[in-house]
């Protein structure tokens, strides 16, 4: 059984990981790109089949 | 038993839909082991199947699922029937009305036994339910049958039942099927509501069929699919017929075979299966294009991102750890630590993605890729090896699938063989949005063929 404290460090750790590989991927992002927002109406996709 | 026999065997009058859903009740008593069910409704089904007996002496006929018996995760709402999502946070929860997809179900004559296990709030891929026990994998019980919809693959992996329904945020109706030997569906996002099914992460949950077959599948997308005024995520997208007969051959498909991502990091049994049934795809006469695929490393990493966000959101006001499952818990806290600024970013990395991978249906029908890239791993492995490297079990299960969710794609996985111990092995066919008919009709021409080495 592993400490609240210990699982608190644990689960920053997983998120810092994460954020790492996160940030790299945001440089592709310009000004211009809108959020996938619309995704969850689906018009996108619809668009594209 | 596929529902096209079981259908067979009820309309020639060799059994009643009463007698079937008596003799599955026993099975399942006698044989479930396995923990596929949180709740059965004996009492419910069997007054349901006295009423479609009486239908069909009257002439009246509701299609292929008239009088089959199904099962359903316990995430989908069931009216009066306690609906707890595997979890102690919904343990008295009982709705007042079904989930749409239920309710077309049972119009269509299917009759619900019971609620499927799951991994506690579909968050997970191990189906180790720390509240409603274990789900054990029917190939081998000492394996675990993938998650989060264990129980349903279970049911149908084990005869129960022809068709269970499932739902798929990060790969929770492939990754089972992959493991216990099944086929399911995971639809286009928008495809089937999702009103009335306890959300997971909003704009990655997909609902689903898991069958013996690829018909079952395509015969409950034609029973759920289709618009609903109840869910402003639903597509008005038109439904097609699901259920198109196999082909004689795959002159004119063209499948993708990638060179990157998929075949990296796996179990050498794993890749000569799924290249065995594209060997055999090409035989029917398809295309094998073998191309560069958009990089899904990265794609992964933003899914988790909007996956961890979403989570929490629905879970960040929860404070009491002892109502949920350490591994649950953590992946909540997890997710409380992901910025705002990092989820609308992750959203708008969406778009070029989406946008990215949907220039591959130009030249391609169809990509073909393993499901998982190793076979069911054992129930008390938190690592699984592959080659000379060891990676976590729910990152490598997840690895190869959770792509589709953040892209909105259809995905379906189907057995295509063994390992020498007698795993199931799962391909991953994956098109272009709303293509499921073709997805489903090349993967029914292709069926026989895998038939074989799937016994």
């Amino acid at each position: 059984m592993i400490s609240q404290e210990d699982a608190n460090r644990e689960n920053q750790k997983i998120i810092d990981a994460l954020r790492k590989e996160f940030e790299l991927l945001t440089k592709r992002l310009d000004h211009e790109v809108e959020p996938a927002l619309t995704f969850m109406l689906s018009p996108s996709i619809e668009a594209e089949s | 038993m596929t529902v096209r026999e079981i259908g067979a065997l009820l309309r020639t009058r060799k059994t009643s839909c009463v007698e079937f859903l008596q003799q599955t009740f026993r099975e399942i008593k006698t044989r479930d082991s396995f923990n596929s069910f949180i709740t059965l409704t004996p009492d419910l089904a069997l007054a349901e199947a006295a009423a479609r007996d009486r239908e069909l002496a009257e002439g009246m006929d509701r299609g292929p699922f008239h009088g089959i018996p199904i099962a359903v995760k316990d995430i989908f709402y069931t009216v009066g029937v306690a609906t707890t999502a595997g979890s102690l946070v919904f343990g008295d929860f009982i709705p007042d009305h079904d989930a749409t997809v239920v309710s077309r179900l049972r119009t269509a004559g299917a009759i619900s036994i019971g609620k499927t296990n799951l991994h506690e709030l579909a968050y997970g891929i191990t189906s180790k339910n720390p509240h409603y026990g274990f789900v054990l994998n029917p190939v081998d019980p000492t394996r675990i049958p993938g998650g989060s919809s264990g129980g349903s693959a279970s049911a149908v992996a084990a005869g129960f039942v022809p068709m269970a329904l499932g739902s798929d945020t990060g790969g929770s109706i492939r990754i089972p099927a992959s493991y216990c030997g099944i086929t399911g569906l995971k639809p286009t996002y928008g495809r089937v509501s999702r009103y009335g099914v306890l959300p997971l992460a909003f704009s990655l949950d997909h609902i689903g069929p898991l069958g013996s077959g690829v018909e079952d599948c395509a015969l409950a997308m034609n029973a759920i699919a289709g618009p609903d005024p109840l869910d402003a995520s639903c597509s008005q997208a038109a439904v097609p017929d699901f259920n198109l007969p196999p082909r004689t051959d795959l002159k004119d498909v063209r499948v993708g075979l990638p060179r990157n991502f998929f075949f990296n990091r796996v179990d050498e049994q794993v890749s000569a299966a799924v290249h065995n049934s594209l060997s055999m795809m090409q035989t029917l006469g398809a295309f094998i294009h073998e191309m560069e695929i958009p990089d899904l490393n990265a794609v992964n990493t933003a899914a988790r991102v909007v996956q961890l966000a979403e989570v929490a959101a629905l879970y960040a006001g929860r404070h009491d750890a002892a109502l949920f499952g350490s591994d649950v818990w953590d992946l909540i806290q997890q997710g409380k630590l992901i910025a705002g600024y990092e989820y609308v970013n992750a959203q708008r990395l969406r778009t070029l993605f989406c946008e990215e991978f949907n220039k591959l249906w130009r030249v391609i029908d169809v990509l073909a890729a393993p499901t998982t890239p190793v076979a069911a791993p054992g129930l008390h492995e938190t690592e699984v090896q592959i080659g000379d490297e060891w990676e976590n079990t729910r990152m490598a299960s997840t690895r190869l699938v959770r792509a589709v969710n953040y892209l909105g794609i259809p995905a379906l996985s189907m057995p295509c063989g063994k390992t020498t111990s007698g795993l199931p092995i799962g391909l991953q066919l994956i098109s272009s949005p709303f293509s499921e008919a073709k997805l489903l009709q090349i993967a029914r021409t292709l069926e026989p063929l895998l038939g074989s080495l799937n016994r």
